[in-house]
């Protein structure tokens, strides 16, 4: 989810994410400040984004993340699987009886 | 490789801490000022806003925990906190931290050391390429529990020639006597008679010149070459770059040198004296006299083989028992009984190795236990400082510490402090090794011994792992029992209790300790006795004698040639100032060297004739007075006993009153060996033959009338009583031989007490060790008993208030310390004692004239101890008496 809307929005800093990802989920998704900054940590402990600092909207400094060449990679694979496993429970709850006799 | 990444990347910032903690409350502030932003922006009020952002973002700990554990890796970083925390600790309380330290370090140190000692002794493999697969192969004989005989040339042939598990098979005889004259004058040195194939197996290059041929080999007598050491070629020779063509002559015959053995290399035998000069197998007779070499009848020669690749020594071992049961079957005269031993070449000779053994077990055993007691020491230390951190341990579990993480809190420490003394315990083994060389590592002469005793870099990681296991160990009893929750009184209670509960564990590890002193002391003691009564018996001083071995029939003189060498030598050593008698002999008057024959007597009244077999030697005139004996009827030998003449022989009190109870020994007549000899004396035996072994039956012969076919009957080990200084009179002596006939080789001249202190090495080295052992773990139980009472003391000291207030006398509160403290080490010395008494039997080999239960040698260390017991038990007990009720009642 992180990749995908830095992939989508662009460079962001971690409060700008939060709210991204609740706006997008409708407010029927709030991240826990606590999951989401050591998230960022481990992305870019991995690589997958990278981090600088940079001035923000109203005038004070913030860490912007950013998505490197590894991290859309990344989110190739995990949309390609996250498609995959959908498509396959899509496929379950489409099921009918009679499909299978 | 992510994960590897992650975990890099954790580990570096777990060492810049400080530049994340600036990032995180970097992100929480942006959050919350961002947050507020919005509040603002919805018409909040600025107080309002920011308090509604706080709530917003939750528990802000929580958050800066798990941002943490993200940042870094916990477990890894709670351990360096541990250690840290253990180090600070360690330096906190300097006095606690050196005992353990210094405890620990003499327990691992004397550990490793004879760690090390027993693999130079058993397992060290040679250093030479691809040894692992280099074996030894030497001979068996039925009925004898001896090992390590050697084999005959022929057998090595036959063995050689048909073998399939051998890649390749060389004979040697590393124990060759070379007397070698340099440019710098005759040098004494050790040599090796070995096959073509030597050189070849062992994989050697030479550092100068090159190895014999196969042809060299093969013809006896025919190629006089010579291989020298480097060690050799730079003494004897300065390092003669033009060495290979030249002449030496070796036991007086002259060699070509053709090379020079690469540094270091200083043959293959562990143990032995190291090899200067290696010659052919062709030229054995060079090498060895008494018989030739190179014939069937004389075994002297020891295998060295390279295992094919897949062969194994099973494989080996099997295919040789074939050969030798054929070689039996076809030579029975020389060969029945005779099989082989195929053994990995490793450590010294297996004949000493299965000497040495128990001794090194007895080594072993005491290290061993000096640990246990070092161990016990520091886990006792241990408990008291956990009981008295009960307060601060109980504030930690209070604040949400787990036990487990205390437990491992407390481990860490206790492996730090093993793991200090661990490291300080190497100085030690370095020490000790220092030591043990002294004993282990040099011959009478004071020269090395081919067995370099080292610190091996695998014993050092041993007892580096053991030092570990020894802090776990030590610390997890110690730990449980301070982590016990209701042992946990403290935050409910200001004070322990009155009762003061007695610590069972620490109780019962001074029990051990104390345990364990007494039977080190005990077996100590046992040991000085026993060494006392061979180096200083009564009427004897070793330091009086002087031995010094003459070889002419080295250098192949003829019997009559040789003696008259040896009469000169006698005259002229005689009438040097300070000698008093001197004496030719034929083995050195040593307990070990006795040679056996046996007699047989027909009683004048005309009974069965009776047989026995008796100790023998052969010795000159006057060898009882230089020996310190006493000819108690008839005469000692003299200038009447011509060798060709009626032969005579002394026999010993024992041996006389066995035979003529009624005194009439002079003048009877004994059946031995080549006919029947005369006695002409009866002596009472050196004192030094009657230490090492009940009295037991001896008859001299005399040396000058020795079988001249037996053509080592010239040779002599010549012993000198002197009055005065040796050392200024050994260098006169080889003087003074040198001056009768210089190309005659002689030994050094040492003191029999020198000679004494090599025989019996294993005996002043496990003395010194016991005793050494024994007083540190007297020292570490004297203290173990003082700190637990002192403790005791401490601990209790509102009840000796209480008591005393309520009546009860000063001396009653100490005799109350006192009993418990007695107790104790009474329960110790009686344990360690029994111990001692049924350990005796492990000593029996080592003690000479004392029995495993001479209550002297056992009793005088205990008693010691016991000492020293009462003075650590007094002070506390004193301590305890000079409680002022009141002070200590109000204090609370």
């Amino acid at each position: 989810m992180v990749l995908k809307t830095l992939d989508v929005l662009g460079p962001q800093h971690g409060y700008g994410l939060a709210r991204r990802i609740e706006q997008i989920s409708g407010d029927r998704l709030a991240l826990n400040p606590g999951t989401l900054y050591p998230l960022l940590l481990k992305l870019e402990q991995e690589g997958a984004i990278a981090s600088e600092r940079g001035p923000s909207e109203n005038n004070r400094k913030a860490r912007y993340y950013r998505l490197t060449a590894a991290g859309r990679k990344q989110l190739r694979t995990e949309t390609r699987d996250w498609e995959q496993t959908t498509a396959v429970i899509d496929r379950f709850f489409a099921v009918k009886a009679e499909d299978v006799t | 490789v992510r994960t590897l990444r992650q975990i890099l990347i954790r580990l570096a910032s777990s060492m810049s801490r400080r530049r994340d903690e600036a990032r995180l409350r970097e992100e929480l502030e942006d959050h919350l000022a961002m947050r507020t932003g919005e509040h603002l922006r919805a018409g909040l009020p600025p107080d309002l806003a920011r308090r509604q952002a706080v709530v917003d973002f939750g528990a802000v700990e929580a958050f800066k925990e798990s941002y943490r554990d993200q940042q870094s890796l916990p477990a890894f970083e709670r351990l360096l906190q541990d250690i840290g925390l253990a180090i600070r600790r360690m330096r906190s309380a300097p006095a606690f931290t050196a005992a353990a330290v210094a405890t620990l370090a003499l327990g691992l140190g004397v550990t490793s050391a004879v760690l090390s000692l027993a693999y130079a002794l058993f397992l060290k493999p040679l250093a030479l390429d691809d040894a692992s697969r280099l074996v030894i192969v030497d001979q068996t004989i039925a009925g004898n529990d001896r090992r390590g005989f050697g084999l005959s040339m022929p057998d090595y042939v036959y063995f050689r020639d048909r073998t399939q598990a051998f890649a390749d098979l060389a004979a040697h005889y590393s124990t060759s006597p070379m007397l070698a004259a340099t440019r710098d004058g005759a040098l004494n040195v050790s040599g090796s008679v070995a096959t073509a194939s030597y050189f070849r197996l062992l994989r050697l290059q030479p550092a100068l010149g090159r190895f014999f041929s196969t042809e060299e080999d093969e013809y006896p007598g025919k190629h006089p070459v010579a291989v020298l050491s480097h060690h050799l070629w730079q003494r004897g020779f300065g390092g003669d770059a033009g060495i290979a063509g030249t002449t030496v002559r070796l036991n007086g015959t002259p060699f070509t040198v053709i090379g020079v053995a690469p540094e270091g290399f200083r043959g293959i035998v562990h143990g032995a004296t190291p090899n200067d000069v290696w010659i052919p197998t062709a030229m054995f007779a060079v090498g060895y006299r008494y018989c030739d070499g190179l014939t069937r009848g004389c075994p002297m020669v020891n295998l060295i083989g390279r295992l094919d690749r897949d062969a194994t020594i099973d494989r080996a071992q099997a295919e040789l028992d074939v050969l030798a049961r054929q070689l039996e079957a076809a030579f029975p005269d020389t060969n029945k009984g005779r099989g082989v031993l195929v053994r990995p070449a490793r450590g010294i000779r297996i004949q000493e190795q299965m000497e040495e053994a128990p001794m090194v077990a007895l080594l072993s055993a005491a290290a061993a236990l000096v640990l246990l007691v070092a161990s016990a020491n520091v886990a006792g230390l241990l408990l008291a400082r956990g009981l008295r951190r009960r307060k601060e341990i109980a504030i930690r579990l209070a604040l949400g510490a787990s036990r487990g993480r205390l437990v491992r809190m407390l481990l860490v420490e206790a492996v730090a402090l093993a793991a200090a003394g661990g490291t300080a315990g190497l100085v030690v083994a370095f020490w000790s090794i220092q030591v043990l060389d002294g004993f282990f590592g040099v011959n009478y002469g004071g020269a090395a011994r081919n067995v370099i005793l080292s610190l091996d870099p695998r014993v050092v990681l041993v007892s580096i792992a053991v030092a570990i296991v020894t802090g776990f160990v030590t610390g997890l009893a110690p730990a449980l029992q301070a982590t016990r929750p209701d042992r946990l009184p403290a935050l409910r209670e200001e004070t322990a209790g009155a009762g003061g509960r007695r610590s069972r564990l620490r109780e019962g590890l001074i029990v051990v300790q104390v345990a364990v002193s007494a039977l080190l002391l005990a077996s100590g003691g046992l040991l000085v006795r026993s060494f006392l009564m061979l180096h200083r018996g009564p009427g004897f001083d070793p330091d009086a004698i002087v031995l010094v071995r003459t070889r002419p029939s080295l250098v192949g003189y003829s019997n009559e040639r040789a003696w008259t060498f040896q009469r000169d030598v006698l005259r002229r050593i005689e009438e040097l100032p300070g000698v008093v008698a001197a004496s030719p002999g034929g083995t050195p008057p040593l307990p070990r060297w006795v040679r056996q024959t046996v007699l047989r007597h027909s009683r004048r009244d005309g009974g069965q004739p009776e047989q026995l077999q008796v100790g023998m030697a052969y010795v000159g005139p006057r060898y009882f007075k230089a020996m310190s004996g006493q000819i108690v009827s008839g005469r000692d030998f003299d200038d009447r006993d011509r060798p060709d003449g009626a032969r005579v022989v002394i026999v010993n009190e024992v041996l006389a009153r066995r035979l003529w109870p009624k005194g009439d020994a002079v003048g009877d007549m004994l059946e031995a060996g080549r006919g029947s000899v005369e006695v002409v004396g009866v002596v009472n035996d050196p004192q030094i033959l009657n230490v090492w072994q009940q009295p037991a039956p001896m008859v001299y012969f005399n040396y000058w009338q020795q079988n001249r076919a037996d053509n080592w009957s010239s040779d002599s080990q010549t012993l000198i009583r002197i009055s005065g200084d040796a050392a200024a009179l050994v260098p006169q002596i080889g003087r003074t031989i040198a001056g009768v006939d210089p190309d005659v080789p002689f030994s050094d001249a040492s003191t029999l007490g020198r000679l004494l202190d090599y025989e019996f090495s294993d005996l002043r080295a496990a003395r010194a060790l016991l005793l050494t052992l024994g007083t540190l773990a007297l020292v570490l139980s004297a203290i173990g008993v003082y700190a637990a009472l002192v403790f005791a003391v401490t601990q209790r000291k509102r009840e000796m208030a209480i008591r005393m207030a309520i009546g009860a006398s000063r001396s009653d509160v100490g005799a109350l310390v006192f009993r418990r403290g007695a107790v104790i080490v009474a329960i110790g010395l009686t344990g360690g004692l029994a111990a001692a008494v049924s350990a005796g039997p492990l000593l029996a080999s080592l003690l000479y004239g004392v029995s495993p239960r001479d209550p002297l040698g056992l009793l005088a260390g205990p008693v010691v101890l016991a000492a020293v017991a009462v003075i650590a038990i007094w002070l506390p007990a004193r301590r305890a008496m000079a409680t002022d009720p009141m002070a200590s009642l109000r204090s609370e």
